[in-house]
């Protein structure tokens, strides 16, 4: 205080005049004076808050028009906090800015990449602890926002008994939240180093940029939503074939710099199709997105192994039942069957649809990415191979592709590529076998099978065509010649030998082509074309075809039933049909299969399941026939045991035509033993 | 320099050694001494008023701008008590001058000059740094003295570093005490 001691030392005395006319005057002057004092700090305060209105105002519509560009210029809602986030920090002059996304399935929020804070490192413990917590409604001042649905202002957090982030450099803060589609979507909150009054401007201003802001999380939400409508499966929320072939395409390029390994997955369901005819589709949605939630939460479970830690994993269904897997970050390439093992695990577990549990397995087949697997496409086809693959070895297995695989794939092109040249070139041909009356060794019918005269290759049996065939939609065009070339056949040894002819003939009909709903209208028209009596014709089916697709075949089956032809099924005893199974379908002969009747006469066997499956037949009333009997022996057990009928190599091979016609023309027409000889 | 500081000026010096004091350092300045708040005007003009004080009170000039200081803040604090109240040490209200507070005189006065400052916390106290071409850190200084009076505390305050001894900038190593 020394230097205002000194001031008011030379504070002059007040003058000492009398009153006089003068002094009145000096009054009214100063009192005049006060006055016009008075009025200009008055006019200047009115000034300056007009200065700070505008100032605010000018400053806030700087701040608006900031929003408004950034969000306009946003892709993503991140990008839109980010911007917003910035320009509420540039016009606070506040350091630290951060914006928490709602989560929606949990509700609380959660923080983002978004953030406003100073290059030093002043803030990077609070930045830390922030991007380390979730906010549930009511806690913290984050949560205060979003339980309130309002803007928040702590003057200090340091005596704020609901604010969690203590001791972490900051003390005055605001938060707000944003709107979209009358939910909130998202908070914003904002960080000074020093306690602030409340400023009821700012917070206004917040309020608009909260609407904008939620107008634009409205529209690009809408737009993701487009682009994921386009870019995912709608059933099951799993990517799409078009953006998992991009990923393909972008992992396969960083495995080859990377060295680690990838492999695909071809994932296919076994017997969806069943549980989709007799359950109806809902309930196979059902089985897919439950299959597709037990595909994500198996790859996504941490394996306990540490060499799992870098595999990252894209799931996309292609449609249908088929799922693919795409592993990346394998560190060998026998991680890819683990792989397949963990996903088949995964599906052990019975499938709750409707009231009853089903057991659902798939077949996988596992392509390696290497370096000859350079392109999506191959990487892809292989897959699909090696899955067909193992679908052939049976329910529940997975197949790695190799190059033997690869080659058998090429072979079947191949073969089916001459096929289809066959078929237009008249390279087809049919050979019969007769069906033999066991009891009396008469020839009662034959069964017609399909050659193929290759011009190269000689004759190949139809064990190797109609696979090939089946896999295809050549089997439709190859089951009609060979229907309509037997029935020719047929009608004119029915005109040439009367009640000699070996008839009905067997003609044997795939899956497919049993699920042709227009099979019947065609075997009529095939039958009208030859002039075929229908009781003269025989089509066998498999019992795998009858498992495979239980509704329509019956159907069907009726259908060709009421025409007046025979059904026979063939390989009986292969499939796991049961006798309530077999009894839905108009049935008149059984075929034992021929590895049942090859264990007749050796000493494991006592023919019990031969004897069994004819009683069975028996009480169904149908006939049954013993296919490929070799042997005087088996020919004699199979009558022992119930068989009226035999067919196999000990009576005959299949002959060509002209050798079947010598066969009835012969006295007696007794097919006890044919004299063995090779096809040309 | 705006005029609210000229203002400043005049008010104190009215207040506490009269009118006519002020109207003698307007004399001795050779001014007018017409200065409205929001006005900006020379600072060449406030030094000579500064320099005429000190002529007249016989003292330092830099002691002329401590005594302004210091009776400028109560001032402020009557002014703009949303500045003052959140906080409870004169630390925590300095820290806010280069955010909040000078913010603030720039929305009141636009284009108004205000000096930069940089603060570093270490186990004696605050280390304030001062940068201004116009070399006011004794102002400064005044105002506080000012906040650490309006917050019940002591403040002792040494300058290792002045620009009005050829330093870049001026460092004022504040400790409180209460």
């Amino acid at each position: 205080m020394r230097a205002r001691a000194r001031l008011l030392a030379v504070k002059p005395d007040p003058p000492t005049v009398e009153r006089s006319s003068a002094e009145a005057k000096l009054v009214a002057t100063e009192r005049r004076l006060r006055r016009e004092r008075l009025a200009r700090r008055e006019a200047e305060t009115i000034a300056e808050r007009a200065t700070r209105v505008l100032y605010d105002k000018q400053q806030e519509l700087v701040l608006l028009e900031a929003v408004v560009l950034a969000s306009n210029e946003s892709a993503t809602v991140g990008d839109a906090l980010q911007g917003a986030v910035t320009a509420v920090c540039a016009h606070t002059t506040w350091p630290v800015g951060h914006a928490y996304l709602r989560d929606t399935a949990s509700g609380d929020l959660v923080p983002t990449s978004s953030w406003h804070v100073p290059e030093s490192d002043q803030f990077e413990a609070f930045r830390g602890m922030t991007e380390q917590l979730t906010f549930a409604a009511g806690i913290g001042l984050p949560g205060r926002v979003l339980a309130t649905g309002t803007a928040a202002w702590i003057t200090d957090v340091a005596i704020d008994a609901n604010f969690l982030r203590q001791d972490l450099g900051v003390r005055g803060a605001f938060a707000f939240p944003i709107r979209a589609d009358g939910e909130i979507a998202a908070v914003l909150e904002f960080f000074t180093a020093s306690a602030v009054a409340p400023d009821s401007s700012l917070l206004e201003v917040t309020d608009q940029i909260g609407r904008q802001l939620g107008r634009v999380v409205e529209r690009i939400r809408a737009q993701e939503q487009v682009v994921h409508q386009a870019t995912h499966d709608g059933l099951t929320g799993l990517a799409n074939r078009l953006v998992f072939r991009d990923r393909l395409e972008l992992v396969l390029a960083r495995a080859e710099r990377s060295g680690s390994f990838a492999a695909l997955l071809f994932l296919d369901l076994d017997r969806f199709k069943a549980i989709n005819d007799t359950l109806g589709h809902s309930a196979g949605d059902q089985l897919l997105r439950d299959v597709s939630g037990r595909l994500k939460a198996a790859l996504r479970a941490t394996d306990t192994l540490a060499r799992f830690a870098d595999e990252e994993f894209t799931v996309a269904r292609f449609g249908g039942d088929e799922f693919v897997v795409l592993c990346e970050g394998l560190a060998a390439e026998g991680d890819a069957v683990r792989v397949a093992q963990r996903i088949q695990r995964a599906l052990l577990r019975p499938f709750v649809l409707g009231r009853y549990e089903h057991l659902v397995t798939a077949s996988i087949g596992i392509a390696l990415a290497s370096a000859e697997h350079g392109d999506a496409e191959s990487l892809l086809r292989d897959a699909d191979v090696a899955m067909y693959r193992a679908k052939e070895r049976g329910p529940g297995l997975w197949e790695v592709f190799d190059e033997r695989i690869r080659n058998r794939a090429l072979e079947r092109v191949r073969i089916e590529q001459a096929l289809q040249k066959a078929l237009e070139a008249g390279e087809l041909l049919l050979h019969y076998q007769p069906i033999v009356a066991l009891g009396d060794g008469t020839l009662d019918s034959v069964e017609a099978l399909v050659r193929w005269q290759h011009p190269e290759r000689g004759l190949i049996p139809p064990e190797k065509i109609i696979p090939i065939a089946e896999e295809s939609a050549l089997i439709l065009e190859v089951g009609e010649w060979t229907l309509r070339a037997a029935c020719e056949q047929a009608s004119g040894w029915r005109r040439r030998f009367g009640d000699r002819a070996p008839l009905p003939v067997s003609v044997n009909v795939s899956a497919r082509q049993l699920a042709q709903a227009e099979l019947p209208a065609m075997i009529r028209r095939v039958l009208g074309e030859t002039g075929l009596a229908a009781a003269d014709l025989a089509i066998e089916i498999t019992e795998t075809a009858l498992i495979e697709d239980s509704s329509v075949p019956a159907a069907t089956l009726r259908e060709l039933k009421a025409l007046g032809l025979k059904i026979v099924l063939d390989d009986f005893g292969m499939g796991y049909s049961s006798l309530s199974h077999l009894q839905q379908f108009p049935i008149d002969v059984l075929k034992v299969d021929r590895s049942f009747v090859a264990q007749l006469g050796t000493e494991a066997d006592d023919g019990a399941i031969v004897r069994a499956i004819a009683a069975m037949a028996g009480a169904l009333g149908l006939e049954v026939v013993a296919e490929g009997v070799e042997t005087p022996e088996q020919a004699a057990q199979a009558l022992a045991l119930g068989c009226g009928w035999a067919q196999g190599f000990h009576f005959a091979r299949p002959v060509p035509p002209a050798e079947m016609e010598s066969l009835i023309g012969s006295p007696g027409g007794r097919v006890t033993r044919l004299p063995q000889r090779s096809s040309p | 320099m705006k005029g609210v500081v000229f203002n400043l000026l005049e008010r104190l010096v009215a207040r506490d050694f009269g009118e006519d004091t002020w109207d003698a350092l307007l004399d001795a300045s050779g001014l007018d001494g017409a200065y409205t708040s929001l006005g900006s005007y020379p600072d060449e003009d406030f030094v000579r008023l500064v320099h005429a004080a000190a002529d007249i009170l016989a003292m330092p000039a830099d002691d002329v701008l401590v005594w302004l200081g210091r009776n400028a803040l109560p001032v402020f604090a009557e002014h703009y008590p949303q500045l003052f109240e959140p906080h409870h040490s004169t630390q925590s209200f300095v820290l806010t001058l280069n955010d909040i507070i000078h913010p603030e005189v720039r929305k009141l006065y636009p284009g108004a000059d205000v000096p930069e400052f940089d603060f570093r916390l270490h186990e004696q106290g605050l280390a304030m740094g001062y940068r201004s071409p116009r070399k006011m850190c004794s102002f400064a200084e005044g105002l506080l003295l000012g906040a650490a009076e309006h917050y019940g505390e002591r403040l002792t305050i040494e300058q290792p570093l002045c620009m009005k001894r050829g330093d870049d900038r001026c460092v004022l190593e504040l400790a409180f005490s209460r």
